[in-house]
């Protein structure tokens, strides 16, 4: 079978190692042979005897997707995507064949993927051999792929860096034994409560004979004491009040009232 | 040295011998570092002292360690991503090991700062190739054996089955020697060029 009076088969050969992805058209816009990646492209996996235009669809410039039409776009950069789905978007140029006197006329349809590559080369199963050698494509997909890793990476090590900052922040404003918040923390709190001119109540605790239990029974008993302590505030407040030890034996409530401090519930610490 | 270089390091020995094991290993080494960051940099003076830290812990000499840890990079579940990478390399083990010329180059492209040693495949016959590393500076040699384990375990990657030596080391360059005796001698492991490492 002859193209512009040249033998497709053996014009075919050729395109298939020079450009995997071509398909060469006869003058009435069929397609007489495809290249191995442009097969796999294909419904059936056989485009030969298919008008171009069941294959694919001219997306810019819009023409008409006759020969003529298409031959006169001979030199420019086209835009296609695929008839059927997944509708692979495709960029391609097309050159006509020097046709003899007399024969039909013809041309080669050079396609590739643009930046549809990576979602094409998993949708079509496309292996290093559906690329030219000298086609960039392998070490594009090769650039995604150690791209994501190195991101995840960066990603990886930006979650565990925001992990450390929260839980500094938080030891900065924990008192270590008792676990309540420390001054530092009740300071803004304070100072917030008193600008917005919101009701509040704050009550100060201080530890009797405190001094007497460490000396009698050691600090452990000591410290135990305070966590006990701790452990009734916490208990008897509700979780939105702020709770904070400092010094050792004194330790503040304060707590944000809606309706005016009516009945304090101190009887349930004290 | 390249923190992705000491977090390999890591890995290896935390995924082969357990997490007990590397602290001990640390901890007899003096390491107050013992998780590393990919995408920092350390004191070079860490990646030896791991070194020598692993080998005397396994009773091994450092070539073995270091030829374990290249086999480890490229098999273990846990850095698949990287088989991935090299198998980008070619659809064959001859066409894989020519691709290496260019993996110093390959791996800027990734990561800028990790700077890798030059290597150059030469082919003596069909089946017999050398492959000389490079090394600058006036550091212990051990690339070359990192990259025994490493092609030894993507030969069996792509099915081939082939005999590695390193062939020792002279100022500047390492030398190992590699006989492929069948380009497919197995299925090897599949690569899909669509699918992803997770």
């Amino acid at each position: 079978m002859r193209i512009a009076g040249l033998d497709a088969d053996k014009l075919g050969a050729v395109l298939d190692t020079l450009c995997p992805m071509h398909v060469l058209l006869d003058g009435t816009g069929h397609i007489r042979h495809a290249g191995p990646a442009m097969r796999k492209l294909s419904p059936g996996g056989a485009p030969v005897g298919l008008h171009l235009r069941e294959l694919l669809d001219l997306r810019r410039p819009r023409a008409s997707d006759r020969m003529e039409a298409l031959l006169a776009l001979a030199g420019r950069k086209l835009h296609f995507a695929l008839r059927m789905p997944p509708r692979t978007e495709l960029k391609g140029v097309l050159v006509p064949l020097p046709a003899e006197d007399g024969a039909e006329p013809g041309a080669v349809l050079n396609l590739s993927f643009g930046i549809s590559i990576v979602d094409a080369v998993r949708d079509f199963a496309l292996t290093s051999a559906d690329f030219a050698a000298t086609d960039l494509a392998i070490e594009m997909l090769y650039l995604v792929e150690a791209k994501s890793a190195a991101m995840e990476e960066l990603r990886r090590l930006n979650t565990r860096l925001d992990g450390a900052r929260i839980e500094a922040l938080e030891a900065s404003v924990t008192d270590k034994l008792t676990g309540l918040r420390n001054r530092r923390a009740l300071e803004p709190v304070l100072a917030r409560m008193t600008e917005t001119g919101m009701d509040f109540a704050l009550m100060h605790l201080d530890l009797d004979h405190f001094k007497h239990v460490n000396d009698t029974y050691g600090h452990a008993a000591g410290d135990a004491v305070l966590q006990a302590v701790a452990g009734r505030l916490t208990g008897g407040t509700r979780a939105r009040d702020t709770r904070s030890a400092s010094g050792g034996t004194s330790s503040c409530w304060c707590c944000r009232t809606s309706r005016g401090p009516r009945r304090w519930p101190s009887w349930r610490i004290v | 040295m390249h923190g992705l270089i000491n977090q390999a390091i890591e890995r290896f020995a935390r995924g082969t011998y357990g997490n007990g094991f590397w602290e001990e290993v640390c901890h007899g080494q003096g390491l107050p570092v013992r998780r590393f960051e990919a995408m920092q940099s350390y004191d070079p003076d860490v990646t030896e002292a791991m070194l020598d830290g692993l080998a005397k812990a396994l009773g091994k000499a450092r070539g073995e360690v270091l030829e374990d840890i290249g086999t480890f990079l490229v098999s273990s579940p846990s850095t698949e991503a990287l088989r991935r990478l090299l198998r980008f390399g070619g659809t064959g083990f001859v066409d894989f090991l020519y691709s290496l010329d260019d993996l110093p180059a390959r791996v800027r492209l990734a990561v800028p700062e990790l700077d890798l040693p030059q290597m150059e495949l030469r082919e003596h016959g069909a089946r017999s190739f050398s492959f000389v590393v490079r090394t600058e500076g006036a550091g212990k040699p051990w690339f070359g054996h990192v990259m025994v384990g490493l092609l030894r375990a993507m030969a069996d990657d792509y099915g081939a089955l082939v005999v590695l030596e390193h062939m020792g080391a002279s100022p500047g360059r390492e030398i190992i020697a590699i006989m492929l005796l069948e380009a497919s001698f197995a299925e090897g492991k599949s690569f899909d060029l669509g699918a992803r490492a997770s």
